[in-house]
């Protein structure tokens, strides 16, 4: 059996009394995409940079397909392209001259290296943009530098984090195809956000971080069924007399539960998946004078279900975590 | 990847194809820094510049000939030549490692193959590369004085090596010190170098002088020479110590660097005392030698931040006891420094009694009381700052900055105490005394010819240093052993 693209065990991390990582185990198959999500300050950018051999752990393990990340960090790093969320460009160097200079710090020479330059070139459509230096792209070109420099060595592990932060829809487009592309190739993906819409339709598994713990590890459809509100159906629903109406009705209907308002009306929770019990709620609402104008249902929104998980976990959350073997502190 | 590679055709492209303008044989770092540099205004600026002034200065000379032409060629090519290679380019060292950790960008380097000794490196490499082109654009001037008469080629020559040597090392300590996050401690280099070098090379090419530095040059006298080689060697150590101390600010914590740095100053000092010992005049250089080394380690191990992983103990595990007991000198870190740190004492007391003629104080000690207060004086002025910054900075880990104002707040509180003592002499002594624990104040104990007091002073307070140090430093020495006994388990496992 082949050992997992990444495996984190019981992974610390402490900066003065902050603990940034606390007990965190997980394991990415390979070939997979998997989505790493949480707020900002939940933990994932210091668990990234601990994969990627840029930080350390204060205990804990973490493998790259099978290499100890501590004690084998130049194994590691050959098998991991590293994308972090920014990264500054040089000044008078051009897009070619940048990747060919980490190309000759990854130790490609000659013809090799041109071709590994071209090769990452061609893939990241940087091509056109060779001469432009590289201080002077956009965020867009920018990231998808960056990409092609974390490909330059061909890595079986791409750790990304918050790749899509600050781009524009089509930038966003654009590296998602990319992204898709890597994967189709057999490449772990290993990439963060605090979107999780971003993530959830191109994830095959998805890991939720809050304050240094791993909160929840599965795909989008087992996030949505998770918590209080599985069994339960989401509807929107909209009236002439918008969402306060609506919401005024709710709080008669015991059976019905008032989300959010939205233009127009609101969307309400049914305690049922039955159709028939949603045939029978429209039927009441109309009776009782409501004039609906749209009513459907909805798939249980990631956001919705994640700050439920959240709220869920959080008794969990204040249990102690096994306390880490020993130690080597900043001082 | 693979699909990538088929879809690709086997031609490069021509756009591709220029990046063959450097062999492979350069450091890749050397590569894009010369990339970058040379497209840099500063550096095309200097080298235009440094053309058209020296292309005015021939044709001036050609025009207006007379006896002196050959001369005051001499005199502007070295000058403006001085003013390039002395200032200007090492002033470009100071954003050389800056910008990349401001960009965060150093640690994407860090995974490549590059090491961060051939980051650092690299960059020193190639704004010496820089001034060495500004050099070879100076040598067809040279050329066409010598037809002026009267130049002395050798002693020439000489200077012209000895301005880039010293651009090359002074460039070193700037790209050195380029490594630290401080923007205090790299505003502080061109606020000491501009005034300086405006100063002196005017004074020592322009007029009478550069008539002596053709003499001094021609190294007629063996003395010179000697001296020279000292300068030389101390010179090329300053600039190697300042690079390695940068190399150990951004390395990563897996890589030992304090090792080779430590080991490398010792053997530097070796080498000097045997040729003061080789040379006559070496007593009193001799102790003078240790302690300008105790000042160098001390400024670098007390800088230090003591943390430490298995894989950096694990080449001295592996030899048993003596590489434990090593390691105890030689681990990254303040707390193995301070044991550093104490040898050397021990030793400039040794040897400061072995060579230094008898004298009355104490009858034991070969070393007389103005040279014990200062051996004494100079290592409690190295350790009061670590302590200092042990109690109440602990979580800085740029101490380096820190430490240096402490030692810049520390001589102008000497400064200030000397002023009132000389206001008031009646009054010195107790001031003296009150304020003896401001590390600098010993000297002043010599200028008053307090000497004995002094000591017994200086003493108590070293030694309570020492010891507050000592306590500090045990905590660090256990969690060293803790690595050593994890690294001894990993050791084992390997073996199994």
């Amino acid at each position: 059996m082949s050992s997992p693209a990444i495996e984190v065990k019981n992974l610390h991390r402490s900066f003065g009394k902050l603990k940034a990582v606390n007990g965190v185990s997980f394991e990415v198959s390979p070939g997979s995409i998997c989505g790493f999500i949480g707020a900002n300050g939940a933990g994932k950018t210091t668990t990234m940079r601990i994969i990627a051999s840029l930080d350390y752990a204060n205990g804990g393990t973490v493998k790259v397909s099978g290499h100890d990340v501590l004690n084998q960090p130049a194994k590691v790093r050959n098998l991991i392209g590293w994308m972090p969320d920014h990264f500054g460009n040089y000044t008078n160097m051009t897009v070619l001259e940048y990747l060919d200079f980490y190309a000759r710090a990854l130790g490609f020479r000659g013809k090799e290296r041109q071709m590994r330059v071209q090769e990452v070139m061609e893939f990241a459509d940087l091509l056109p943009l060779a001469d432009r230096f590289s201080n002077k792209l956009s965020k867009g070109m920018t990231q998808r530098l960056g990409l092609g420099r974390s490909l330059l060595h061909d890595p079986e592990v791409l750790v990304m984090d918050e790749p899509a932060a600050g781009l524009d829809p089509k930038a966003r487009v654009e590296l998602k195809h990319l992204i898709r592309v890597l994967a189709e190739e057999g490449k772990t993906i290993f990439i963060s956000s605090h979107i999780l819409s971003e993530l959830g339709e191109m994830c095959d598994d998805l890991l939720f971080m809050d304050e240094g713990r791993l909160v929840h590890q599965g795909n989008a459809e087992s996030l949505r069924g998770h918590g209080e509100h599985a069994g339960r159906s989401f509807y929107r629903v909209h009236t002439l007399g918008g969402g306060e109406e609506l919401a005024n009705w709710v709080s008669m209907n015991p059976q019905v539960e008032f989300l959010e308002t939205v233009k127009s009306g609101g969307r309400i929770i049914i305690e049922s998946e039955d159709p028939g019990q949603a045939a029978y709620i429209l039927a009441r609402m109309i009776q009782d004078g409501l004039k609906v104008t749209e009513y459907h249902r909805e798939e249980r929104n990631l956001e919705d279900a994640f700050i439920d998980l959240l709220e869920n976990t959080k008794e969990e959350s204040h249990r102690p975590a096994a306390s880490p073997p020993p130690i080597p502190t900043d001082s | 990847m693979s699909e990538i590679k088929e879809s690709t055709a086997p031609q490069i492209n021509p756009i591709v194809s220029k990046l063959a303008d450097f062999s492979d044989r350069i450091s890749p770092m050397i590569v894009k820094e010369l990339r970058q540099g040379l497209r840099t205004r500063t550096f095309t600026g200097i080298f235009l510049i440094l053309q058209v002034v020296l292309g005015l200065a021939m044709l001036g000379a050609i025009i207006t000939e007379s006896s002196d032409t050959g001369r005051m060629i001499s005199m502007v090519v070295f000058f403006f030549f001085s003013i390039a290679a002395l200032i200007l380019q090492p002033l470009r060292g100071t954003s050389a490692v800056a910008t990349e950790l401001k960009e965060d960008t150093l640690e994407i380097m860090s995974l490549t193959r590059l090491s961060t000794v051939r980051i650092v490196y690299g960059k020193w490499a190639s704004i010496v590369s820089q001034t060495a082109l500004l050099l070879a654009a100076t040598v067809p001037y040279l050329v066409m004085r010598y037809f002026f008469g009267g130049m002395q080629l050798f002693a020439e020559l000489a200077i012209l090596f000895t301005i880039f040597f010293v651009s090359v090392c002074l460039t070193a300590v700037t790209v050195g010190l380029s490594c630290s996050r401080s923007v205090l401690l790299r505003a502080l280099v061109p606020l000491l170098l501009i005034p300086f070098g405006l100063l002196t090379i005017p004074t020592v090419i322009i007029g009478r002088e550069f008539g002596l530095m053709n003499e001094i040059f021609s190294f007629r006298d063996p003395d010179v020479l000697i001296g020279f080689l000292v300068f030389m060697i101390l010179s090329a150590f300053t600039g190697y110590f300042f690079l390695d101390m940068g190399v150990g600010r951004i390395a990563a914590l897996a890589e030992n660097h304090a090792f080779r740095k430590r080991l490398v100053t010792l053997v530097v000092m070796l080498i000097v005392l045997l040729v003061l010992f080789w040379n006559p005049p070496a007593q009193i250089a001799a102790v003078v030698v240790l302690l300008a080394f105790s000042c160098v380690i001390g400024l670098d191990v007390c800088t230090e931040v003591a943390v430490c992983v298995p894989s950096v103990v694990k080449p001295f595990v592996k030899r048993g006891t003596p590489g434990r007991l090593l390691g105890r000198f030689f681990y990254p870190g303040w707390h193995s420094g301070l044991l550093l740190l104490l040898v050397m004492a021990g030793l400039t007391i040794l040897i400061g009694n072995l060579t230094f003629s008898k004298s009355s104080f104490g009858g034991a000690t070969g070393l007389n009381e103005e040279v014990w207060l200062v051996v004494l004086g100079v290592f409690y002025s190295i350790l009061t700052p670590l302590l200092l910054i042990r109690i109440f900075i602990v979580r800085i880990k740029d101490i380096f900055p820190s430490y240096l104002l402490i030692l810049i707040l520390s001589g102008m509180l000497t400064a200030l105490v000397a002023a009132f003592s000389e206001m008031s002499r009646s009054a010195s002594e107790g001031l003296l005394l009150i304020t003896s624990w401001i590390p600098g104040v010993w000297l002043l104990f010599i200028e008053q010819s307090m000497e004995e007091e002094g000591i017994v002073i200086t003493s108590l307070l070293l030694l309570g240093v020492i010891f507050w140090l000592m306590k500090l430093a045990t905590s660090e020495f256990k969690r060293t052993a803790e690595l050593e006994e994890m690294a001894e388990r990993s050791l084992r496992e390997e073996e199994s």
